[in-house]
């Protein structure tokens, strides 16, 4: 138990650090990568890092800015991943982005006879993505739901040039028996995820291919994490029709090909169950509906006149999706794909569904589209619903309709927010923006855009959990650019000890609004240290001594620009105590002898004297005696 | 035969008597105003130390800081000054005598300044020896000081420790 905290709490660190230092090639183009996809199934024994992992995870389950990596298919989100690797098996924790301990005596050689795929285990981590039936109970939407989550691991994996492939042929019980879960968690697939063996290949949309009535397909100036951070899914469009530009881009990220070669054939730019792609991509639009053909990149006529209203209303009455400019259709083509195992499940096939509906949603945000899903009426396989678009647009009765994607130009005005210090200097990089309930993080340069903006907005701003402007509201009737200054405010804080408050050089002073350390500096020779951009809340200051132990914590509440606080040092001190004394130095007391002159002088004039008398007296005797 | 008569030389019993005694009597009255000059040296020597708060000489005082390891503690005015309350400068000396546990200190710097001139500053390691040298320094007629302490604690100290700080003023 206590093991498992610790590792826990390790795993949630780099977590943290995880949430601020995605390091993928942002700078790729969404359309390259997508070209660069395939399934790898050969690994190096090199072990990924958390922080890969994370953001592996994140893009394929977890949150941007405020909403989900993926559209909802069906009344909820239904899944759980668990990644296992060497050391045990962990729960994915997609609204924190961290990882849980779930059983670390259950590691990726445990569940290794589950999965019929010998190489799957070779690989660092193995991910499961089980079905949570107590989220949903519809058997086939949670696949769909899936297919959506392996098209971001994919590509995620892709950018930090991970390898990853999804694998269906799974024995569910038996890893559900491993991870001693319950028998409404389902696992569905796993994709293993590793370094590998050999690197990606360049790679691009296969234009070789595209002679048909499409336009060629072009480079979006948008990466795939930033298509996830863009991404909309809205049930309002505006009026504008979708370019032939945007139609082949679409069509092109559903079901095209890429110039990446396998043994059989070109890559597509999404993956199939057993590769054989049995999906079919129809498109309405206002003069009819359309067949994609990705061996020609072109549409053919299917039937002509609008039929998008009609389809949307035999989809239980979602009417809302007829007033998109296109609607999408994946269709199940049920002839001539029985393998040689039989049937596909289909499952399978609502996987692969979930790919293309993951392509669509993706590619629209790279092109400022939004997409969306529509699963009423469609949660039986091949029911009434089916049966009905399929009467709309006179297809055979092999052809199955899965889901209508609805596609659009988002409605609205730009609106750029630039979060500012209360200095008004400094742009605040990573405080979360709302615009009503949707959420963006301010970039390097302290922005959060939008381009959807309509009707009245409101807006705040939390930084570091805190609230730092109060909501105000927006009316969006034009392009708007806005500084928005925030009660984020510069301190100085001044370190003293107690005895006699005076100040402290080289002290370490961190502070943390709740757990979320925000900044630290160190003291100089005055006690002071600046630090900048704290939130307009009570917040804890800590100081640290060289040896990094703790001799201050305290409370302060900051609401003003400038503000000074002094923080008094009383935890594990010593004293140093000064006696200090001054003496004199009398150097004239030698000169006491001096009243005794005289009379020392007068005794010894005495003294010579009488010898000199009695000198002479014997030198005149001698004389007369001579 | 010339006769020499051997004549003693001698002061007159009360002439040397008056002298004697005025000797004694201007030794003992020179003696006692020294002893009276000196007590009084003693307890206001002309250049000692002043209490801010209570602007007060003191011959001795006590000041006493915390110190955290590692960790620069800077007092640039402590309780007490130097002051000369003299209208002729003062040489004066300074040096640490002992300390009680020398691993608590990396470094002490002791600087005496005022307003206009800075007549000391003097930094002391760890590994001096104790006591140090004098350090001399000359306080100007009439003029007041103030005392700037940094002490650096060591990497780990442990427990209190006492510095003895000496001050001698040279009294010409």
């Amino acid at each position: 138990m206590h093991l498992n905290k610790k590792v826990l709490s390790l795993v949630a660190l780099l977590a943290l650090c995880s949430v601020h230092g995605v390091s993928s090639n942002s700078s790729t183009s969404l359309e390259e990568t997508v070209s660069r996809r395939q399934s790898i199934r050969s690994y190096t024994n090199e072990n990924i890092t958390s922080q890969q992992l994370l953001e592996v995870l994140r893009a394929g389950y977890g949150f941007w800015s405020g909403h989900r990596s993926i559209p909802q298919i069906g009344n909820d989100y239904s899944l759980t991943i668990f990644p296992i690797n060497a050391t045990g098996s962990y729960r994915y924790i997609p609204e924190n982005n961290l990882l849980a301990v779930h059983n670390l005596s259950v590691n990726k050689e445990t569940i290794r006879p589950h999965i019929n795929q010998d190489y799957v285990s070779t690989a660092s981590v193995v991910l499961i993505a089980a079905w949570n039936r107590t989220k949903m109970d519809n058997w086939y939407f949670p696949s769909a739901e899936a297919g959506c989550l392996v098209q971001n691991v994919y590509l995620a994996a892709v950018s930090i040039n991970l390898g990853t492939c999804c694998v269906t042929s799974i024995d569910s019980d038996g890893l559900r028996n491993d991870l001693a879960l319950p028998h409404t968690i389902i696992p569905l697939l796993v994709m293993p995820l590793g370094f590998p063996t050999s690197p990606y290949p360049p790679a691009s949309p296969n234009y070789a291919f595209m002679t048909g009535n499409l336009p060629r397909v072009q480079y979006s100036q948008v990466s795939f994490t930033d298509a996830l951070d863009n991404m909309l899914f809205a049930q309002v469009w505006s009026g504008q029709g979708l370019g032939l530009q945007e139609l082949s881009q679409l069509l092109w990220a559903a079901y095209g090909y890429t110039n990446v070669t396998y043994s059989l054939g070109y890559h597509r730019t999404t993956p199939s169950a057993m590769g054989i792609y049995p999906l079919v991509i129809y498109v309405s639009n206002i003069t009819g509906t359309f067949r994609y053909v990705a061996e020609t990149h072109s549409v053919q006529l299917v039937q002509a006149g609008d039929k998008r209203l009609d389809i949307a209303n035999a989809c239980g009455g979602q009417v809302w999706a007829a007033n998109a400019p296109a609607v999408f259709l994946v269709v199940y083509n049920s002839s001539g794909y029985e393998y040689d195992y039989g049937v596909v499940p289909h499952e399978w096939i609502e996987v692969d569904a979930g790919c293309v509906i993951q392509q669509l949603s993706l590619e629209a945000s790279a092109w400022n589209l939004s997409a969306n899903i529509v699963t009423n009426g469609l949660e039986e396989w091949n029911g009434t619903a089916a049966q009905e678009v399929r009467n709309i647009l006179g297809l055979p009765s092999s052809l199955v309709p899965l889901y209508p994607v609805p596609i659009g130009h988002k409605i609205g005005y730009k609106l750029n927010i630039c979060v500012k210090a209360w200095d008004f200097i400094d742009s605040i990089q990573g405080a979360y923006v709302y615009k009503d309930s949707e959420w963006r993080i301010s970039d390097e340069n302290g922005w959060a855009n939008w381009t959807d903006a309509s009707g009245t907005v409101a807006i705040k701003v939390k930084w570091f959990g805190v609230w730092v402007n109060g909501t105000f509201t927006i009316t969006m009737n034009e392009d708007k650019t806005i500084d928005l200054r925030c009660n984020i405010f510069d301190t100085v804080i001044t370190c003293v000890e107690e005895k006699q408050k005076a100040p402290l050089q080289y002290v370490n002073v961190t502070v943390f609004a709740g757990e979320s350390r925000i900044e630290s500096g160190t003291t100089s020779a005055d006690g002071k240290t600046s630090l900048t951009n704290l939130p307009n809340s009570t917040l804890t200051f800590v100081a640290y001594d060289f040896n990094n132990n703790l001799i201050a914590n305290e409370t302060r509440t900051i609401t003003s620009e400038g503000q000074q606080e002094t923080i008094i040092c009383n935890k594990n001190y010593e004293t140093s105590q000064m006696t200090w004394e001054i003496t004199e130095v009398l150097v004239h007391s030698a000169f006491a002898i001096l009243p005794l002159t005289p009379i020392l002088f007068i005794t010894f004039r005495m003294v010579r004297l009488k010898q000199r008398i009695k000198t002479m007296s014997c030198s005149h005797l001698k004389k007369e005696g001579g | 035969m010339t006769q020499i008569k051997e004549k003693k030389y001698r002061i007159p019993p009360l002439v040397l008597g008056i002298i004697i005694a005025s000797g004694i009597v201007i030794a003992a009255v020179y003696i006692a105003l020294q002893f009276n000059i000196i007590m009084n040296y003693q307890q206001y020597p002309k250049v000692t130390f002043w209490e801010w708060n209570t602007s007060q000489k003191k011959t001795t005082f006590d000041y006493s800081v915390n110190i955290f390891p590692g960790i620069k503690t800077v007092d640039e005015n402590i309780t007490h000054g130097i002051f000369n309350d003299d209208s002729a400068q003062h040489q004066c000396y300074l040096r640490i005598k002992s300390l009680s546990n020398s691993v608590n200190i990396a470094k002490l710097k002791i600087t005496i300044y005022n307003s206009t001139n800075t007549i000391l500053t003097k930094e002391w390691s760890e590994s001096g020896i104790l006591p140090t040298s004098w350090e001399n320094f000359t306080t100007a007629a009439n003029a007041k000081y103030a005392i700037w302490i940094e002490i650096t604690a060591a990497g780990s100290p442990s427990g209190a420790s006492t510095f003895e700080i000496e001050v001698k003023e040279n009294n010409p």
